[in-house]
């Protein structure tokens, strides 16, 4: 049986690039801004970022974990 | 001891737990299968699901995160949220190197991570060099957890700071060989099931007593925006590249840490990792998040009022000052407190397991006396472990009285810049059959030397060198891409011959 690689897709690196500039707070203008979940909106915004990597990485774990693997390392 | 402002109740369940992880170490002898090497450093034919997600936990979050991510946050405001993001970046280098590394470990029975190295490549030069690297971003971060055992006890006693931190190094470190030289793995897996344990509770209960103590989230950013604004505002754009940076440094570095690697030797089965890696991806929320929480909270309601303590001792501070308030903050402080030493003890024991484990087997072994015995090994393994306790809590604790005091996340980062000149040789390796070992070997030597040459590079010399230092990027991840040209092309330049 070939080896799954599914675990590294280019989809998924993509979808972890896409996560991590959205979470890393390079884009907002120097002001406090409005307080969301306690804290301000660009750090409440990268901890939801961060959970929805959690998630991502979670989901990859349980369904994407390659089964077959040979020993060609 | 008797300075710890715990009362009778307080020291009597501190004490019963540090005696049940000596209870624990006692346990594992008795469940030793053989006197061999595996059997000492990873418990045998390894742990299920339970143990084996409490070990990662415990191992991964140490007094670094309570303590360094507390104090860091206490510095620099919300900006430390950088922490959540590298600490489940871990996680997902695992992605690409669990599945394969762990079934090539349990084909070849590999105890140390240079094992891995000595069968993808077979060259001893590269097996010395990570070995090398290994061992001294370990003996570094052993000192931090040592240095983390001293300033936990220091926020809580009325004893000198001085003084404090010397008992609790001393007291601490003494309990953890112990253990560990009687029980070796299971003695440090089981223990990490009580300490880990006692570290999730313990977060969550912080969590409660700060907001209790202090007022809500929203009440705590309000006053700070009033008195640091800066410590609310979004990071500049160059802290925006450290933040990247720091994903890249700790996410690649920390999960190349030998003690975490050997928990990917250590489980039992494929599914037992696969469902703990899952699990895993959530604690940077349940963790180093409330970590910064705390370190943001101390910021609004304690600035200026540290009273001559290290910024990495807030949590203390702040405990103490919610210890004053009642009875049942009083036993939930207590609670706390068990889970810093948890936190710190269970990371420290997993380090100095490996250390042992890597002297012992892939320096003693590999280069000094390949024909040892299984016994004679082991027993060496643990007579290293206790050399490396005496001298190491005797230098932290010299350190510390000199005045030469570096923050936890300071000492956090040096070893990093090291430790990440392996990752090529893991993660690339590992999948890329092309890979060979003089181009790995090269990259890897030449990368450390440059990591570590920029220690002496003066910032404001406007040297090339000095524009990378100041760039936000750490000087490890500069290596790194050097680290990484080298490997891959002289592996392909190599390939075309």
């Amino acid at each position: 049986m070939k080896p799954t690689r599914s675990n590294l897709s280019p989809w998924i690196w993509a979808v972890y690039a896409v996560l991590l500039a959205i979470s890393i707070p390079w884009y907002w203008p120097p002001e406090v801004g409005t307080i969301v979940l306690g804290m301000p909106l660009w750090a409440a915004v990268s901890v939801l970022g961060s959970a929805a990597m959690s998630l991502f990485t979670a989901w990859l774990f349980v369904k994407r974990w390659p089964e077959e693997d040979d020993d060609q390392a | 001891m008797n300075a710890i402002p715990f009362g009778t109740g307080g020291l009597v369940f501190i004490g019963l737990y540090l005696l049940s992880l000596v209870w624990i170490g006692w346990l594992g002898r008795q469940a030793r299968e053989e006197n061999s090497m595996r059997d000492h450093f990873l418990g045998g034919k390894g742990v299920g699901f339970f143990v084996l997600l409490l070990t990662l936990y415990a191992t991964q979050y140490s007094g670094n995160t309570i303590l360094g991510f507390s104090g860091k946050a206490y510095r620099s405001g919300f900006s430390w949220l950088a922490s959540v993001h590298f600490m489940s970046a871990i996680v997902v280098t695992y992605l690409i190197l669990a599945p394969k590394l762990f079934t090539l470990a349990k084909k070849h029975i590999f105890i140390t991570p240079t094992d891995f190295l000595a069968h993808r490549f077979q060259h001893r030069g590269l097996n010395l060099l990570a070995t090398l690297i290994m061992v001294a971003a370990l003996l570094n971060f052993y000192l931090a957890q040592l240095t983390a055992m001293g300033r936990a006890v220091e926020g809580l006693t009325t004893l000198p700071p001085d003084v404090a931190f010397a008992w609790g190094v001393a007291v601490l470190a003494a309990i953890m060989l112990l253990y560990e030289t009687l029980g070796g793995f299971r003695a440090v897996a089981w223990t990490d099931v009580i300490q880990g344990g006692i570290l999730a509770v313990g977060f969550l209960v912080l969590l409660g007593l700060i907001f209790a103590e202090y007022g809500s989230l929203e009440v705590t950013t309000r006053k700070l925006a009033e008195i640091a604004p800066a410590k609310v505002l979004p990071p500049k754009a160059a802290e925006a590249r450290n933040w990247l940076s720091y994903i890249l440094l700790l996410g690649v570095g920390a999960a190349l840490y030998p003690q975490a690697i050997q928990r990917i030797y250590a489980a039992r089965s494929a599914k037992a990792l696969r469902r703990s890696m899952a699990v895993m991806a959530f604690m940077p929320l349940t963790t180093a998040l409330i970590a910064v929480l705390a370190g943001v909270t101390a910021a609004a309601h304690l600035a200026g009022k540290l009273d001559g303590v290290s910024s990495d001792g807030v949590i203390g501070v702040m405990m103490r000052q919610v210890q004053e308030q009642s009875a049942f903050g009083h036993g939930l402080v207590v609670l706390i407190f068990a889970a810093v030493l948890g936190a710190i003890m269970s990371t420290a024991d997993s380090c100095l397991l490996s250390l042992s484990s890597m002297v012992t087997k892939d320096l003693y072994a590999g280069f000094v006396k390949p024909d040892a015995s299984q016994e004679s090994l082991t027993s060496l393994g643990k007579w290293i472990s206790t050399i490396i306790v005496i001298l190491l809590a005797s230098f932290a604790i010299y350190m510390n009285s000199s005045g030469v005091k570096f923050t936890l996340v300071e000492l956090l980062e040096m070893k990093f810049d090291m430790l990440l000149q392996i990752a090529p040789a893991f993660l690339i390796g590992i999948h890329w059959k092309g890979m060979r070992s003089g181009p790995v070997f090269a990259g890897m030597l030449i990368g450390l030397l440059f990591a570590l040459s920029f220690f002496w590079v003066d910032d404001k010399s406007g040297t090339f060198m000095a524009s990378l230092k100041t760039s936000g990027f750490h000087p490890g991840i500069w290596a790194l891409a050097l680290n990484t040209v080298i490997a891959v092309g002289g592996s392909l330049v190599m390939k075309g011959k």
